[in-house]
């Protein structure tokens, strides 16, 4: 994937709706799908001295770089070529996790003892990042609709050992429904999506690519962020994040999303490189508030690329 | 667990799962009302010579426990982790939890002259 993005890959419209959103960064946004993501972990604190298990790496001849927003996450300079398949990882020490997907979390910001909702949670990365992120302690509901990918957040869970887990099987726009309304003091939608984001790591997302196929998720999306921020207890914190970088995706979710009365926060993660939202995109004008979400290319931090918004539902 | 280990895990949850096995939880994970894949994680296993447990059951028990901890060398632990025995010389016949320097690794059953592995294929290391 070193030599640069196959051109038959590239369909027309998206050359023309891209060189639009970058201009003359859109061969620089080109440059960096091509190339392979840095490979990073994520430690387990609840399990592990994240300073011995470090020095431990260190020893086998690891180059570990801190990841700037989150204490725990390290970029991997050099290391072993499976990173699933050593004894840490095996005892659930670390989890093998893409620097920018740990963003949401720290967005999310999630305190011990709370009620916390990961709605769409497979494979378990964000669930079992927030649940060390909570000492354990309160409740996180992390849900999937598929069982397949609800085995492999069942495994995860586990072996991270996040013990205040409960995991679901549901379709997550009956989450009012089977979880009930206000109920939750935070809640993450890290939304199904055409995970432009993660071209980086696999080309299909690019050949899959059509404004058809973003129109079609782009409806599923909001449908989940409107059930989602159904079961919000007024003053709670949603967070809602995609891998990708496509507008109707993300700031015409969002901008829905205002519509019913929710607010978007300021955020504020040390460290990381981010742009502010679309105001106007094509034929739609999302307004000023844009700039409070996050747009985050993949040449801002060196990561795949993510969209990151913060809201609140205001107390009536 | 209290007897062979010394330890209580008074604030979390024992959820029984099947005949055989227990899960562990927090308080408000057991008390919230929705239809559950699973809860919490698993924690121990019945078998005819005590409790099995797991490694992440290792952890919550092996930071405080007294008694009925081996301590490997990292060579052991690596084959450990392979999922093979080990031949060692421990005090009784029993169930031990597993450790090198801060990382546990499950539990093995000691008949005297082996330490069974215990520890699931799917979280052995491949060779």
């Amino acid at each position: 994937m070193s030599d640069g993005v196959p051109a038959e890959l590239i369909k027309p419209e998206f050359e023309r709706r891209y060189r639009e959103l970058l201009g003359d960064e859109y061969e620089i946004l080109l440059s960096f799908m091509a190339r392979r993501p840095i490979p990073s972990i994520r430690i387990n604190p609840m399990k592990v001295d994240p300073h011995w298990l470090v020095g431990r790496l260190e020893a086998d001849g690891w180059e570990l770089e801190p990841v700037p927003w989150y204490e725990y996450g390290y970029r991997v300079r050099k290391g072993t070529e499976r990173l699933g398949n050593t004894e840490w990882h095996q005892l659930g020490l670390y989890y093998v996790q893409e620097a920018a997907s740990m963003i949401p979390p720290v967005a999310l910001a999630p305190e011990p003892g709370e009620r916390v909702l990961d709605l769409a949670a497979s494979p378990g990365s964000k669930t079992t990042q927030i649940s060390e992120m909570m000492q354990h302690r309160g409740l996180i509901v992390a849900n999937d609709v598929a069982p397949d990918r609800v085995d492999a957040l069942v495994a995860n869970v586990q072996r991270m050992g996040s013990i205040n887990v409960v995991v679901t099987l549901s379709d997550g726009r009956r989450a009012p429904l089977l979880f009930g309304e206000g109920v939750f003091d935070r809640v993450l939608l890290d939304a199904p999506c055409s995970s432009l984001g993660e071209v980086r790591r696999s080309w299909g997302a690019l050949a899959r690519w059509s404004p058809r196929s973003v129109n079609r998720i782009a409806r599923l999306q909001l449908s989940l962020a409107k059930a989602a921020y159904r079961t919000l207890r007024e003053g709670g914190v949603m967070v809602y994040s995609t891998c990708t970088l496509e507008p109707k995706e993300n700031e015409w979710v969002v901008y829905n999303l205002l519509q019913l009365g929710a607010e978007l926060e300021e955020p504020s993660i040390e460290g990381l490189r981010w742009r502010p939202g679309l105001e106007r995109w094509m034929d739609w004008e999302f307004g000023g508030e844009m700039r409070r979400v996050m747009r985050i290319y993949p040449q801002d931090n060196d990561t795949i690329g993510f969209f990151v918004a913060v809201l609140r539902k205001p107390i009536r | 667990m209290e007897r062979w280990f010394g330890v209580s895990l008074s604030e979390y949850r024992l959820i029984k799962s099947g005949k055989k096995r227990l899960r562990l939880t927090t308080p408000e994970a057991l008390e919230f009302g929705v239809k559950d894949v699973v809860r919490g994680v698993y924690l121990a296993k019945k078998a005819p010579y005590g409790y099995i447990i797991s490694i992440e059951g290792s952890y919550l028990i092996g930071r405080c426990a007294e008694r009925h901890v081996v301590e490997l060398a990292f060579d052991q632990f690596r084959i450990w982790m392979r999922g093979e025995d080990l031949e060692v010389d421990l005090p009784e016949r029993g169930i031990y939890l597993i450790r090198h320097g801060r990382a546990f690794a499950g539990s093995g059953y000691y008949n005297g002259k082996i330490l069974q592995n215990l520890i699931p294929k799917s979280r052995t290391v491949e060779p």
